[in-house]
């Protein structure tokens, strides 16, 4: 019903959505919809790791969408790795958001989601590359933070980090990022226009 | 007549108790439930430890292995951490293939372990490029009364001070491993703490004068209801090392 394919400098994903539809019995909710998502990446088959970023993103979006709305539904996300170029994660929640939009499912707010990365010298960089990323991962005292924003009041809905960070270097990444995901949702409304406007 | 409320509106139920500051099982809101941690009970295992949180209760062995380590990173070992809820914990859960919850909970006893830094992984390679430890270590949830994620991560970090690991010598010549009779503990750099909270979403509050309140320490009613949850694992120094929170509403 609703597909994207967003490219955040070289990380590509691309995101159908489904919904809402019909659900298996075992999964059905009485009171709301339910979010399913089912992440593929690149290569390999279905691993651990996977599960982990389909209920990241889940948990991201079923606090987006209305599903009380919809009650013994469905909305199924499938999102597909196409190369992953550093920021895979938050790729995938903001793929998925556009999707939701294009598809039509009602939504309470947008969500954004932000990578960042913070060295063992207390620099923070936010939406690292690869290289960065995998310098993070190695290096002893240095952290990943993901934070996903809502479009109202640029709280955060989820977050998930690794790695040794302070309290106030959290609240500092936390604080940069905000700014970001304000980029992020600018950027949705540039896209969300341009296709209104094509279609008029 | 509270029984009946309880299964009827378990949501309502929970937020009357919290609007007067207290739970249903009679804590204050940021009480956490008592801890009982006991090591090394499992005689048949390399390491292990029981840890009882109120009702919640989780074993946790070790078991290792020698396996060639990869060439990618041929001076370190493997840990693989495995979290099986079993069908006794708790109605809900049913006999077969690891749920989502269960492979995420694994991944997050993973991602702990490696950003904690609580071990080294050189430490678990005794012969670089031929012989490497690889640590199994399976998470049984015995019963389940809500907060996994605090269980398990004590679970899992006392059965690592538990673990004796024997001395392992590799032969060139003969191309033979040899295992030492004598075992040793493994160092354990530091131990990471886990906090779990739940978080309610309350429209008007007396008690408190923010928006949503948290439980600390949550039972399996209480997470069932929860808008969302956050846990921190921290380590002695105060530092923050894993973070996780799932959303219904924005905190």
């Amino acid at each position: 019903d609703g597909s994207c394919m967003l490219s955040s400098g070289d990380t590509t994903v691309v995101c159908a959505v489904y919904g809402p539809g019909e659900v298996k019995p075992s999964k059905e909710l009485i009171h709301k919809a339910c979010v399913d998502v089912v992440y593929r990446s690149r290569v390999g088959n279905a691993g651990i790791e996977d599960r982990k970023q389909e209920i990241f993103i889940e948990k991201s979006c079923s606090s987006a969408i209305l599903s009380v709305l919809h009650p013994r539904t469905a909305v199924t996300v499938n999102i597909q790795e196409m190369h992953n170029g550093g920021g895979l994660v938050a790729a995938c929640v903001n793929a998925t958001c556009l999707a939701l939009l294009d598809a039509g499912v009602p939504m309470r707010f947008l969500i954004a989601c932000i990578h960042c990365v913070v060295l063992a010298d207390g620099t923070v960089t936010l939406d690292p590359s690869l290289k960065q990323q995998a310098k993070a991962r190695q290096q002893n005292g240095s952290a990943t933070l993901l934070f996903t924003f809502e479009s109202r009041t640029r709280a955060v809905i989820s977050s998930h980090t690794e790695g040794k960070v302070t309290q106030v270097k959290l609240q500092e990444a936390v604080t940069m990022a905000q700014s970001a995901a304000d980029k992020v949702f600018s950027f949705y409304r540039l896209v969300i226009a341009r296709k209104f406007s094509k279609e008029l | 007549m509270s029984l009946e409320f309880q299964a009827l509106l378990p949501e309502e139920y929970l937020i009357k108790h919290i609007e007067t500051g207290t739970r249903p099982d009679g804590r204050k809101l940021t009480d956490r439930r008592p801890v009982s941690i006991a090591g090394d009970n499992i005689k048949s295992a390399d390491g292990s430890a029981i840890v009882k949180q109120g009702n919640t209760t989780v074993i946790c062995g070790i078991k290792a292995e020698l396996a060639k380590p990869t060439t990618e990173q041929p001076d370190q070992g493997f840990i693989v951490p495995n979290i099986i809820l079993t069908p006794m914990c708790h109605p809900n859960i049913k006999l077969g293939p690891p749920s989502a919850t269960a492979q995420e909970l694994s991944t997050f006893l993973k991602d702990v372990v490696h950003a904690s830094g609580c071990l080294n992984l050189t430490d678990l390679c005794p012969v670089p490029n031929r012989v490497a430890w690889v640590l199994y270590i399976d998470v049984v949830c015995l019963d389940h009364d809500g907060n996994l994620r605090d269980a398990a991560i004590a679970a899992l970090i006392a059965a690592l001070n538990s673990l004796r690991l024997p001395q392992v010598t590799f032969d060139e010549e003969l191309e033979q491993i040899s295992v030492s009779k004598s075992k040793s503990k493994l160092k354990i750099l530091c131990n990471p703490v886990c906090c779990s909270y739940s978080v309610f979403h309350l429209e008007s509050s007396e008690i408190t004068s923010e928006e949503n309140t948290l439980l600390a320490d949550p039972t399996y009613a209480e997470e069932e209801v929860a808008n969302s949850e956050i846990s921190f694992v921290i380590l002695e120094k105060g530092e923050i090392c894993v973070t996780h929170q799932t959303g219904d509403r924005p905190i």
